[in-house]
């Protein structure tokens, strides 16, 4: 507060010294001219007239520049303490490098935006990319790309899938008989899980992945889409399109990490193309084929089953055997009368004659009363 | 049940002394064979048709039977009754008048089944006691005679007698399966108490005691 009342008094003061040196509204300059005057001034002492200090007075260069606005007057009276005047350092500037060759105005005016220029095919197509982030055309600056460039370089060493993205313009379209398929087995076949994306900037919507043939054996077609198609909404969260790089790029990443564990899970970890074709090396040739040993496999299963079915009915059968060997037929008792007097038995059951073999034993059944027989 | 006379071969109510028809009783039969206990085995081979090995293997057979049903007991007689005026009176009269040596005392005469084989009359006749009669009949002896009648003529005694037990006994165990079930479809009079049993085993006892076999 007293800072503040400090400048009102300092420039009423300075205002009101200016009118009275000054009557026309002249500057500092003419200013100066009065006080070249010091016989009046010595005058006055001499009279005995309080005498004021001398004002400040204005560099014409100051002049100028409060005239345009770059200089506050009073600005540093604003402020709380002086030590605050200190800057921050200066960003480290980025580094010089050469530029590229001008491209010819003549070519510029005729380039396509939905070709990529022939300068640029070798370095896309013709060689194993050193980084993670391919962009020979500098569609990005190279602080983004460098931003980006990093962030998949901490993927690749938190990850055992690396990933490589290829920028194309946004409407560019790949040359004839260039497929994301022929760069991955041209330059990514080598060992190791690698996910390979052709992004557009601009139109995520285009993107395109790649898996190696490990993850693709663990991770389902689905899987994969599902991963391009949930990193492209990713990136559609946001609008520049560095911004949207930066969203599809770190959503892949987390994809692929649940890649890796699924990889992890069922033992696949070092399930991809180099492992599996050196395990089969390593291993000694197999003498069947495999559709034959799974034949083989069934035809085994099949006589397991069979033999395993035989004992069970064997053992069943025999114990069927036992037990009814074991089993009891009880009758219930009945009371019964003496018939005709006799005291046990009184059940008259067939009596049957074999004395002809050419006649059927039911004609050979005893009917006849024993008194029209011969006693 | 259906009683028949052994002589006459009609049907008698229960309860009757003498046959309606043609006054035939224990009596009678007492007086052609004798009135005498005999004492016999289960397998009697009177007229020697099997051989040693043949018997032991018969007997195995009857034992096996008896085994099988805790309460019967299975006899054959094979013999030669040429003098003989009935089969069918000798069946009902010796499982009357036979005391088995070889047979427990808790298997009365009551639960015995006897196949009689006249070898020198070629005919075969079976006979069974009371406890039998609701689970036996003349239908179902026949259909054992009949299997067998093959052996029979071919004089394979032990291959008929084989036959005969297998099938009386497939028909037994068929019975007993449904008496278990339904105890009321054989329509028994009366259960037999603790003192008619004690009765029973009495007489059984009494037919056990020793006697000069007829026979």
């Amino acid at each position: 507060m007293r800072r503040w009342l400090l400048l009102g008094v300092i420039l009423s003061l300075g205002l009101s010294a200016q009118e009275e040196t000054v009557p026309g509204g002249a500057g500092p300059a003419e200013e100066a001219v009065t006080e070249d005057e010091p016989t009046e001034d010595s005058k006055e002492e001499e009279d005995g007239v309080l005498e004021w200090p001398t004002l400040p007075e204005w560099d014409p260069e100051d002049l100028e520049k409060v005239k345009k606005g770059e200089i506050l007057p009073g600005q540093d009276l604003l402020r709380e303490t002086s030590e605050d005047l200190r800057l921050p350092p200066a960003p480290d500037p980025m580094p010089e490098e050469a530029l590229p060759p001008e491209p010819d105005p003549g070519e510029a005016v005729e380039e396509d935006p939905t070709v990529i220029g022939k300068r640029y095919l070798e370095t896309y197509f013709g060689r194993r990319p050193a980084g993670y982030l391919m962009d020979p055309q500098e569609m990005l600056s190279r602080q983004e790309y460098r931003d980006r460039e990093s962030f998949l370089e901490y993927h690749a060493g938190d990850s055992e899938v690396n990933l490589y993205v290829y920028l194309f313009d946004a409407e560019q379209q790949l040359p004839e008989g260039y497929t994301i398929e022929r760069v991955f087995a041209d330059h990514f076949a080598r060992p190791g899980p690698t996910a390979l994306v052709f992004y557009y900037l601009g139109r995520p919507e285009r993107s395109e992945m790649l898996l190696s043939e490990g993850i693709r054996a663990v991770v389902s077609k689905e899987e994969q889409d599902r991963a391009l198609r949930t990193s492209i909404q990713e990136a559609f969260e946001k609008s520049d399109a560095a911004h949207q790089l930066d969203n599809f790029s770190v959503e892949m990443s987390i994809r692929l990490y649940w890649f890796e564990k699924a990889m992890a899970g069922p033992g696949m970890k070092e399930a991809d193309e180099a492992d599996i074709l050196a395990l089969e090396e390593a291993r000694p040739p197999l003498s069947l084929p495999q559709s034959e040993n799974k034949i083989l496999q069934f035809l085994t299963k099949s006589l397991w089953a069979m033999i395993i079915l035989v004992i069970s009915a064997v053992f069943g059968w025999v114990g069927r055997v036992v037990a009814r060997r074991r089993l009891r037929y009880v009758f219930p008792e009945v009371d019964t009368e003496p018939l005709l007097g006799a005291p046990h038995a009184a059940g008259v059951g067939a009596v049957i004659s074999f004395s002809s073999s050419q006649l059927p034993p039911s004609q050979q059944r005893d009917h006849v009363p024993d008194y029209l027989q011969r006693m | 049940m259906v009683m028949k006379c052994p002589r006459c071969v009609q049907r008698v109510h229960r309860g009757a002394v003498q046959c309606p028809h043609c006054g035939f009783g224990i009596r009678d039969a007492d007086q052609v064979f004798g009135s005498q206990e005999v004492r016999l085995k289960c397998l009697t081979d009177a007229a020697g048709v099997l051989r040693k090995r043949e018997r032991e293997t018969a007997r195995r057979l009857l034992m096996e039977f008896q085994r099988k049903f805790p309460q019967l007991f299975f006899a054959v007689y094979f013999g030669t009754f040429r003098e003989l005026p009935s089969l069918r009176q000798f069946g009902f009269w010796l499982l009357n008048r036979g005391a088995f040596e070889d047979v427990e005392v808790s298997r009365p005469n009551e639960a015995g089944i006897l196949l009689s084989v006249d070898v020198g009359g070629k005919s075969a006749g079976i006979s069974f006691g009371y406890q039998l009669q609701p689970f036996l009949s003349d239908d179902t002896t026949f259909r054992a005679l009949s299997a067998a009648h093959p052996y029979f003529l071919q004089e394979q005694y032990l291959r008929a007698l084989e036959v005969v037990v297998e099938r009386l006994g497939k028909t037994l165990r068929r019975q007993a399966r449904r008496a278990k079930r339904d105890p009321e479809s054989f329509a028994p009079e009366e259960v037999v108490s603790e003192d008619g049993k004690g009765e029973m085993l009495e007489r059984i006892r009494a037919n056990h005691r020793a006697k000069e076999p007829k026979l």
